[in-house]
C-alpha cells in the first residue's frame, strides 16, 4: 500500500473515532466533575440574621453556617438573609416548593444576594489532579436595605493535598485552577530536556 | 506516580513494537523510545487535560510530531516512520486505556 493512501486511511480513522457520543447528562466515560464548595467566611458577625440557601432544583432551603457547603450539581442556588426575630424554621419545613420559590422571591423580611452560585467548576478528564474548588465569600453589608456578598478567593484542591488560592479579579469569573509545582516539572521541563537530547544526538551523529 | 507508570508503560510498549518490526539492538530502540516519549508524552498530556479533549485527536497530533523524529533518529523511510509510530501509538494507547480503566 502506498504511504498517500495509508495517510489518507489514518486521516478518515481519526475523524471518525473523534466524533464523540452524545451522553446527555451522564458523565462522559474518563470524566469527572469538579465539585465547588463555598464558605461563608464572615457569617459569624452577623449573629443576629440566619443565612439561607435555596437553589432550583434544589436544596429548599439550608440554613447555613460558617462551615463549606454545595448543593446538587444541576442546581442554581443562591443566598438570602432572614432578621433572627423573623425566620421561623418550621414554617418554612411545612411550605411546598412554590411556596418556598414565592417566599424567597417575594417575601420583603428576607434579603437575597443576588449571588447564583454553581455547584460545578468544570468537567475535566479523570487523570486530572484537581479535586474540587472551594470559593470564600464575604458579606460586605447587610441591613433592612439589603445583603452583598462578594466571591474573595477561590482554593484549588489537588488529588496530592496541595491547595492553590487565587483572588477573584471580576465577579464574574472563577480563575483557573493553575497547575501544581510538580505537574509543571512534567509538563514543561521533560519535554524540554528531550527535545535538546534529540538534537544533541542528532549532531553528534551528523558531526561525528 | 500517573504520568511516572504512563511514561514507563508507553516507552517499554513502544519499544517494543519498534523492536518486534526493525529487529534492531533494544538497548537502542529503548533508548530512542525514552527521548521521542519524554518528548511527547507530557505535551500530549497536557493538552489533553487542558486544552484537546479528545483522545483520539490527540493520539493522531502525537503521531504527527512522532513521525519525523522517528525518522531521523531511526534512520528508516518515512512510510516506516508512519507505520512505526501509528502502530507503537495504537498499541500504547490501548494497553493504556485497558490498564487505566475502572472495569
Amino acid at each position: 500500500m502506498k504511504s498517500g493512501n495509508v495517510l489518507v486511511m489514518f486521516l478518515v480513522l481519526i475523524f471518525v473515532f473523534s466524533l464523540s457520543p452524545v451522553y446527555g447528562d451522564v458523565l462522559e466515560p474518563g470524566k469527572k466533575n469538579v465539585p465547588i464548595y463555598y464558605e461563608l467566611e464572615n457569617i459569624d458577625d452577623y449573629p443576629g440574621y440566619v443565612f439561607l440557601l435555596h437553589g432550583n432544583p434544589s436544596p429548599d432551603f439550608q440554613i447555613l453556617n460558617s462551615s463549606p457547603f454545595t448543593f446538587y450539581k444541576f442546581s442554581v442556588a443562591s443566598i438570602y438573609a432572614v432578621n433572627q426575630s423573623q425566620f421561623n424554621r418550621e414554617v418554612l419545613k411545612s411550605m411546598d416548593s412554590n411556596q418556598l420559590d414565592a417566599y424567597f422571591q417575594n417575601d420583603s423580611r428576607v434579603l437575597n444576594s443576588n449571588l447564583k452560585l454553581e455547584a460545578i467548576y468544570d468537567t475535566v478528564s479523570d487523570t486530572n489532579p484537581l479535586e474540587n474548588a472551594t470559593i470564600k465569600l464575604k458579606v460586605v453589608s447587610l441591613d433592612e436595605d439589603g445583603l452583598e456578598i462578594v466571591k474573595d478567593r477561590v482554593v484549588f484542591g489537588y488529588h496530592d493535598g496541595q491547595t492553590v488560592e487565587e483572588s477573584f479579579l471580576d465577579q464574574n469569573t472563577t480563575p483557573a485552577a493553575p497547575t501544581n509545582q510538580e505537574d509543571q516539572y512534567w509538563f514543561y521541563l521533560v519535554p524540554i530536556l528531550a527535545a535538546v537530547a534529540i538534537l544533541l544526538v542528532l549532531l553528534y551523529r551528523r558531526y561525528r | 506516580m500517573f504520568f511516572f507508570t504512563s511514561w514507563v508503560l508507553t516507552v517499554a510498549l513502544e519499544a517494543l513494537v519498534w523492536y518486534i518490526i526493525l529487529k534492531r539492538n533494544a538497548l537502542n530502540l529503548v533508548f530512542y523510545s525514552v527521548l521521542i516519549n519524554s518528548l511527547t508524552l507530557p505535551l500530549a498530556q497536557f493538552f489533553y487535560l487542558y486544552f484537546l479533549d479528545n483522545l483520539v485527536l490527540m493520539e493522531a497530533l502525537v503521531v504527527l510530531v512522532e513521525v519525523p523524529i522517528v525518522y531521523l533518529l531511526l534512520r528508516v523511510t518515512l512510510r516506516q516512520a508512519l507505520y512505526l509510530s501509528v502502530l507503537a501509538n495504537l498499541v500504547s494507547a490501548l494497553v493504556g486505556l485497558i490498564y487505566y480503566s475502572p472495569y
